[in-house]
């Protein structure tokens, strides 16, 4: 095989030596510019070598690193923020232990507490009765008796409930009933009328309880007709026949022109309504009359139905319930 | 409109009233009684109302 030799030459370059075989070698002469070296050697200074020099310019040196440049280790980094232990954070879910704020408050949109198996309560312990409430607000507390207390923008103390819940003073049901739109007019007929039926559904009373007509209007227009109003109390959802269920009953009014007003209360007391006289008759209960207190069963577990009627004497007079109210206290 | 109650077997008058509700063994009629008596019934063949005398002994 024919020998062949390359011999790159710069200016500085000089004698160069040439050993080759009579007519086999082949010398190749190159002229190159630059110092000549050999790739990946550097000849001269450093400051000369300017592209080399400006990338080296663009590197740290070791002693302006941090300790993390060498360990990669979170440690060692500087200025680190402070993370804090989350075991004193409240968290939005899977709560491991009680939470305590503290002498501080909590303040959100609402609040619920819903508690599992079977718990689920909102405490409140006595500390004072310096709890204030700012305008349209309400706060709760626990007076020194451990009863509820509340005091309102008014800053008004008023006790909320006893845990005394047998005592009748303090109803944890509220019933009131109130009809303003007067019904139609009886008139044609001398039967006994339905002018008005309302349903109590069941849990609307306590077991002792006070159920009042406060004020019930009744207006008679006619001539010399006579009529009798009357009241019952009912588990039937069809208004009982003439006395049946009866609670009250007004005397006979024979004038024209008449409006008749009437008050009555009667009392719930464990599975009866009691009251005066149910088939005597009278406008209100005060007063004394003959006879004893009358009572009859009474279940506020179920649905009962108070029935109002009317009795013209006369087809021709006209009469109609103007107002009345039921209420419990 | 105003219409009285009766017993639809006996006839018995059960009370007037201004809505349809009744009970099973109730019907309605548009006949209205204008008469004062103690134990009226309703006469289903004649249509009018009567008043029953019932041998209390």
């Amino acid at each position: 095989m024919a020998e062949i030799i390359d011999i790159n030459v710069s200016e500085v370059v000089e004698n160069v030596q040439i050993t080759t075989t009579e007519n086999i070698t082949t010398v190749n002469i190159n002229k190159v510019t630059g110092s000549g070296s050999t790739w990946g050697e550097i000849e001269g200074t450093l400051s000369n070598q300017t592209d080399l020099q400006n990338a080296l310019n663009l590197k740290a040196n070791e002693n302006e690193l941090g300790a993390v440049a060498f360990s990669n280790n979170y440690n060692d980094l500087d200025n680190k923020p402070t993370i804090p232990n989350i075991t004193n954070l409240v968290p939005y879910t899977g709560a491991s232990q009680d939470v305590d704020l503290g002498n501080n408050n909590l303040n959100a949109k609402g609040l619920k507490v819903n508690g599992a198996s079977g718990s689920g309560h909102l405490g409140l312990k006595h500390q004072s009765t310096n709890a204030t409430a700012g305008g349209q607000e309400t706060a709760l507390f626990a007076g020194s008796d451990g009863e509820l207390y509340y005091k309102n923008d008014g800053n008004t103390l008023a006790q909320i409930a006893s845990r005394t819940w047998v005592s009748a003073n303090f109803a944890s049901k509220f019933f009131s009933h109130k009809l303003t739109t007067p019904t139609a007019y009886v008139t044609g007929t001398v039967s006994e009328t339905e002018v008005y039926r309302l349903p109590l559904p069941p849990g609307s009373f306590n077991p002792v309880d006070v159920l009042k007509i406060p004020l019930m209007l009744v207006k008679k227009l006619g001539t010399n007709g006579t009529v009798i109003v009357r009241g019952k109390m009912s588990t039937s959802p069809t208004m009982p026949t003439g006395t049946t269920d009866l609670i009250f009953q007004t005397p006979v009014a024979v004038a024209g022109s008449q409006t008749l007003g009437i008050i009555k209360t009667f009392f719930i007391d464990n599975g009866n309504i009691k009251g005066t006289q149910f088939n005597g008759t009278s406008y209100t209960d005060n007063g004394a009359g003959a006879g004893a207190i009358s009572e009859k069963p009474f279940d506020i577990a179920v649905t009962n139905y108070l029935y109002l009627s009317v009795i013209n004497g006369s087809a021709s007079d006209q009469t109609r319930l103007d107002a009345f109210q039921l209420i419990n206290s | 409109m105003l219409k009285t109650v009766i017993d639809k077997e006996t006839g018995k008058e059960l009370r007037a009233q201004f809505h349809d509700q009744i009970a099973e063994n109730e019907m309605l009629i548009e006949a209205l009684r204008t008469e004062p008596m103690n134990n009226p019934y309703w006469d289903f063949d004649n249509e009018i109302f009567y008043d029953k005398y019932e041998d209390i002994s």
